[in-house]
Formats: structure tokens, sequence, C-alpha cells
């Protein structure tokens, strides 16, 4: 047995169960798969391992798993409060059980809807934006550095978009393939980013491996840039869709993404609450639904020009817009394309001797593999 | 005996099943009244009590509870219905059992037997066998209203599934399997139910010592009215189109795990056309609904002396069917795996 026990948290979610996989498949190292419910878990329930629900939220039931772990992998995702509380959980478990490595899962979405150019490395400074997922990672990030102060090595590694065998990604953009003219922003000509997950895994495997490079971010990408235009093509091609593109300009997503949600005033508010949904709502209870009813009743009281002129200023005007066409810009799969630079795995490859496990074409190629297995190619 | 009209029910196992199908399905019916819950976990018991404003007493001990019970439910982890069924039965009380029947094919014909032997009967949770549409297929197959049947396809898969509270669908000794023993038994009940045995099958899925989570099937049929070849698909990886396709000389007939109330025809003489099939009879609105057909049913049984309409010894076939495609098993092709040399890279 290399190491001592590997303890892997989201261990059935997708990046999770492809992990214990691999480490199944490979033998040689003793591990336990940490998950959230049974109900998600039958990727990994395959095998005859090690699986344990637990709770994040309950601190002591966390630092009982994470005694007689060696390493610590953390795949999990789920609410705000299980990747904000719950983590916070793994992180003082694994500080207090003196764990000896600890592997974190983070996501380029820590760079924001539109990563500018020092993104191309690990130098550049992360900055979500708006993103809530690319804040609550970036939190986590910040706990693991402060994590590796406290004396235990970590790394993380950081993935975009990740395809692959079980890829709800890959499974989506092939959806939007099949459902009519799929749009690409700019000729579909910036990178995907899109790492094959047993690219991740090898470079989680890595990380474990390694005796050096803790206290780092590593970008975790596939060697060969491939634009969207290249990925959709060549997915649709394996899978014998026939596909149709249409263009949308970069400036235009830009503009979409900028554009913020309307702002609810005060008015809005009291026209909500003048509302027949809100107030039938609120009838539910019985002090509510009396004063409800004398309301109405009073309203109804009145002369039917003064009801007429109550109602045209609290009713709420019934908004209808056009049937998409097209996905709309600030979807993700047109969002993603927007995203102008290729984030490099070199660090990764020069200091944790980094090796994907398959190439590019490989890749894909076990991609549409299981894609027509979940029979994504048929009408 | 029972008195009036009402069957006196003692419920074992108070997992998820119990708590959103079977117990609602029971409170609500006029023809059982639940008189005590059993389960070695007294924290759920109460808790599932608690949900219902049930007051009823509760016992860890099956046999403690079967004073003046007309009947038993068994919903409890697989690999315990018969042991807890066997009590029941040995008592002569009647016993409802959760699919599956029992994990062996040996298991199911002792409860069977003994069931024969002390004067009682077993009936078994095959609730999609009250889905209309279910019932509205097998009077077509058996009136020929559908045309000579060539062949048929059924695919059912989920990304996830059920959670059962004390997770004993993650241990194949609880649970006996995996995705063919949990959501196929269902299908596999049914298409025995419209078509027979089969005569041959070849079977394969993706467990590598833990329970599969995908499987395939191919089946063949010497029915009375010609060869049937079908195919079995499930998953719970995958999301799949969850519905049987049943091709005839003249249609192709579906049958959608969403829609049981309808049976859809495409003809094939005119493409491009859509028939759907129904019955006059109001269908249920929810799933629990079914559950409480499935009670009902049971109900009756005991107190008519009638025969429930899934009973032991039809549930034992497709026990046996699912144990000799265990045995035969062969490992699914799965071509998205790193292979060999692959893996030496890691290595």
């Amino acid at each position: 047995m290399r190491h001592g026990k590997i303890g892997i948290f989201g261990a059935s979610g997708f990046v999770g169960s492809a992990l214990c996989e691999r480490l199944f498949f490979d033998g040689g190292r003793d591990f336990v798969a940490f998950i959230h419910t049974t109900g998600n878990a039958a990727r990994i329930a395959r095998f005859p391992i090690d699986i344990r629900s637990i709770d994040l939220m309950d601190a002591e039931q966390v630092c009982e798993v994470i005694s007689g772990c060696s390493v610590i992998v953390n795949c999990a995702r789920g609410s705000r409060l299980a990747m904000t509380r719950g983590f916070r959980n793994i992180i003082e478990a694994v500080k207090r059980a003196r764990v000896g490595k600890f592997i974190h899962l983070s996501s380029m979405a820590i760079y924001g809807d539109d990563p500018d150019e020092t993104s191309r490395t690990e130098s550049g400074v992360p900055i979500p934006g708006r993103s809530e997922y690319g804040r609550i990672k970036l939190g986590q990030d910040q706990w693991v550095f402060r994590l590796q102060q406290s004396g235990v090595p970590c790394y993380v590694l950081c993935p975009d978009n990740i395809g692959g065998p079980y890829s709800p990604f890959a499974l989506g953009l092939v959806t939007q393939l099949r459902a009519g003219a799929f749009p690409l922003v700019d000729g579909g000509r910036y990178p995907t980013n899109v790492v094959h997950v047993d690219n991740l895994v090898q470079a989680i495997l890595a990380a474990i491996d390694s005796t050096h490079g803790a206290g780092e971010r590593y970008f975790v990408n596939e060697e060969e840039e491939v634009g969207w235009k290249r990925y959709c093509e060549d997915l649709a091609g394996l899978l014998e869709l026939e596909c149709t593109f249409t263009e949308v300009a970069r400036d235009d997503v830009l503009a979409q993404l900028s554009r913020r949600p309307g702002r609810v005033g005060l008015v809005d508010h009291v026209k909500i609450a003048l509302s027949g949904e809100f107030r039938r709502g609120l009838a539910v209870m019985p002090a509510f639904a009396w004063l409800n009813e004398t309301a109405r009743w009073r309203f109804e009281a009145l002369p039917a020009k003064w009801q007429a002129a109550v109602r045209e200023r609290v009713e709420r005007p019934t908004i209808i817009t056009k049937q998409a066409s097209v996905l709309p810009l600030d979807e993700p799969y047109v969002r993603f394309q927007a995203r102008r630079f290729y984030h490099s795995p070199e660090k990764l490859r020069r200091i944790l001797g980094y090796k994907p496990a398959l190439d590019y074409s490989e890749g894909m190629k076990t991609t549409a593999a299981w894609l027509m297995a979940a029979g994504a190619s048929r009408s | 005996m029972p008195t009036q009209n009402r069957v006196k029910i003692v419920i074992a196992g108070c997992g998820r099943i119990t708590e959103q199908h079977h117990l609602p399905a029971a409170l609500r019916s006029n023809l059982v009244d639940v008189i005590a819950l059993v389960d070695s976990n007294s924290a759920r018991v109460h808790a599932v009590a608690r949900k219902y404003a049930l007051h009823v007493p509760s016992t860890a001990c099956l046999d403690d509870a079967l004073e003046g019970a007309d009947g038993v439910l068994v919903a409890t982890p697989n690999r315990t219905h018969a042991p807890l069924a066997k009590i029941a039965i040995a008592r002569k009380v009647p016993v409802l059992i959760e699919k599956p029947l029992a994990c062996s094919y040996a298991e199911a014909q002792e409860l069977c037997r003994l069931a024969e032997q002390n004067g009682t009967f077993i009936a078994v949770g095959f609730h999609t066998r009250y889905y209309p549409n279910v019932m509205l297929m097998k009077e077509s197959i058996e009136r020929g209203v559908l045309g000579r049947i060539r062949s048929f396809h059924y695919e059912f898969g989920t990304r996830g599934g059920w959670a059962p509270v004390s997770g004993f669908n993650l241990d194949k000794r609880q649970s006996g399997g995996g995705v063919l023993i949990d959501s196929g038994s269902h299908f596999i009940d049914r298409m025995l139910y419209w078509f027979g045995s089969p005569a041959g099958f070849e079977y394969e899925d993706d467990s590598y010592g833990g329970v599969e989570a995908n499987c395939r099937c191919r089946l063949r049929f010497d029915h009375s009215l010609g060869p049937i070849e079908g195919t079995i698909v499930l998953s719970k990886t995958m999301v799949l189109q969850n519905k049987v396709s049943i091709f005839t000389d003249d249609y192709t007939c579906e049958l959608g795990e969403a829609e049981p109330e309808l049976l859809t025809l495409y003809p094939r003489s005119t493409p491009g056309v859509r028939m759907t099939m129904g019955n006059d009879a109001p269908s249920p609105k929810s799933r629990t609904d079914y559950y409480q057909l499935q009670i009902e049913d049971f109900a009756r049984a005991i107190l008519e002396g009638a025969r429930p309409r899934v009973d032991g010894w039809s549930s034992a076939r497709s026990v046996e069917l699912i144990e000799q495609m265990y045995v035969r098993r062969r490992q699914m092709d799965e071509p998205w795996l790193l292979d060999g040399r692959r893996l030496e890279i890691a290595g």
C-alpha cells in the first residue's frame, strides 16, 4: 500500500466517483468513500469498497471519520451551507487530526465569467465577480491556504468544465447540439478548457503522490488547446449527429452578462403584498384569512369606478416575452464560450509531474462511447 | 379473524417506502387499520408515527406485535423479508411483502410452501401491477387485438435513485443486488405477467463485486402466439426513456412509466398517427394511490378469502429469473474505461 488511507469527500459525485473507480481498478491504495446520500452512490457501489454516509454539518462526525486517514481529497459540492460551514468542518477536522495531506478541488469559476489574460497561468489574481459559486470556491481556497499555513500540506486543483464519461457538462452540450442551431460565440474560436475527468483524476493522483509543491494552486486542463467549434464538431461527428450553428458576438454575450436584474422597489413590494397570489398564500393563517376577507368585502362595497382606479394602480402588468429560438446569451453553454484564454496546466506538469492519462482525441472517444450508452445520440 | 369490513395491519419496517407510500396508503384506506409499527430503529418508528399523528404501539420485535393482527406488511431491507414473513406465517397471519419476495428462489419457495402449510397466504408489493395500462396490455395480448407481438424493448434509468434510510441498497448482502433486483424487478414481474417465462436469456451487468448500477438483458419467449424477443436496459447512472415499447405486426405500443393510465399506439399502416387507449374507470392520481390499491387488494384477500393480485408463487417466478440472471451474468463492456496501457502510466 502506498501512503495511508485516502479519504474522499464527495465520493458519489462525478469527480469523486471517477477517482474511486480509478483507485479500485489501480489497486494498491487503501481508501474510504464519504458520501452524503446512498441514493446517488450507484456508480461506486458497484465496487466492494468502504462507503460511509456522513453529514458534513455534523462536525463531530466529520472528525470521527477523518481520523485514520492520511490523505483527504475534497470533491464535495452541495448547498451553499454544505460548501461553507460543511467545508469548514472538514478543514477543522483535517487540522485536528493532523492529516498528512489535503487535496482540494477548486474551480476556474474563481476567475469569474470573463477571466482576463493573467488567468493563462496561476499567477493571475482570482476575481469571481458576480458568480456566487466562484465566490464560494474562492472562499474555500482561502481556507485551504490557511490550513497550509497551519502545517498541513495542501494542493488546490483548479479545473474548468469537466468532460468524459458520466459528465453532466458533455451530456448537456449534446442535448443543446441536438436541440437546433447552437450559438457559437465569435465562430467558436475561444478555448473550451474542458478537461477530461480521467485527466483530472490523474492530476489528483499526482498531488497524492507528490512530495513537494504544496501550498499552491494548479490549473488542470488538456495539454492541447481546443476551440469550441472543433470540440462541438468532434463530439457531433463521433455521435453521428447533424448539428447546425448560429453566430453570436462575444460583445453581445458580455452585454447580456453585465445587465443587472431589474430592481424591486417599495412600490413593487406593495403591489406584490396586495396581489391575489400573496394574499391567498397568507390566508392559510386563520387571522389573516379573516382580515383578507374583511378587506375584500370592504373593497367590493366601493363604487365600481373607485375599484377600477385602485386596480389600475396596484395591478402589475403581465410581461409576455418572445419564445427563444436559440439559447439565451446568459445560458452556461453560451457564457462559457466568451472566455478567451486557455488556462495552462504547465505548472501542474512541471511541479507535480502530471502526465495526462488520455490525449484529447482518446478522451473524446471515451466521452462519446459513454454518451452513446446513455442514449445521447438517439432522436 | 377480521371484524366488520376492516383488517388490522401491523407494519414491519419504518423506512422511506413506509413513510412515503405504505403508511399514507394504509391510513387513508377504509379497509385497513394500522395497529402497530415494528422497526429496530425506535427513533425512526417514533418519527414516522409523529409525522402522521399515529398513536399505536411500537416494538422492535414482530412477534410481540402480532396479537390481534389480521395481516402484516413487511417493508424492510430485502434480506430480512423472508425471516420476518416466516414469523407472521408461523402464526397463520397473511403477509404483504414489499418486492422482492425474497433474495433467493429457495427462500421464496420455502415461504410459499410454509404459507400453504399454515393455511395462510402471501401477497407481494409490485404496485405497478395496478397500473391501468399494465392490465390493459394484458387484456390486449390475451384478446389479440394489437396483432401478433414480435418483440419488446424496456428501458428505465435515472441518475441516482431511491435512498433507503438504512442505506441497505449499497450492501449486496442486504439488498441481494442492484438495479435489477431494485427497479428492474417491477418490470420482470410485469413481463412474466404478460409473456410468461422466457425460454432463454443473456444478461450482463457492471458490478465488480458490489451492486450493479447498470444491466442489460436479451430474452426469448416461446409464446403460444409465436416467438417474442425482448431487451431490458436498466440504469442508476443514466436517465433513459423509462418506457416499454412493444412491437406487434400492426402497432408499436408504448407504456410510459410516468403515464400509468395510458397505452399509446402507433399504427404501422399510418405513420405519424398516435392513438391512446385507456379505460373508463377513474385513474389514480399519485403513486400512493397505487399503494392504496395494493393494500386494499391485500385487505380484500383477507376479508373475502380471495387470491391477491400478486401472490407468492407468481412472485417466486420473478425471484427465480432474477437469481438465474445473476448466476449467468457476464461482465458488461464499458468501452469508456481506461485501458491497461493507460493504467500503467498511473502505476
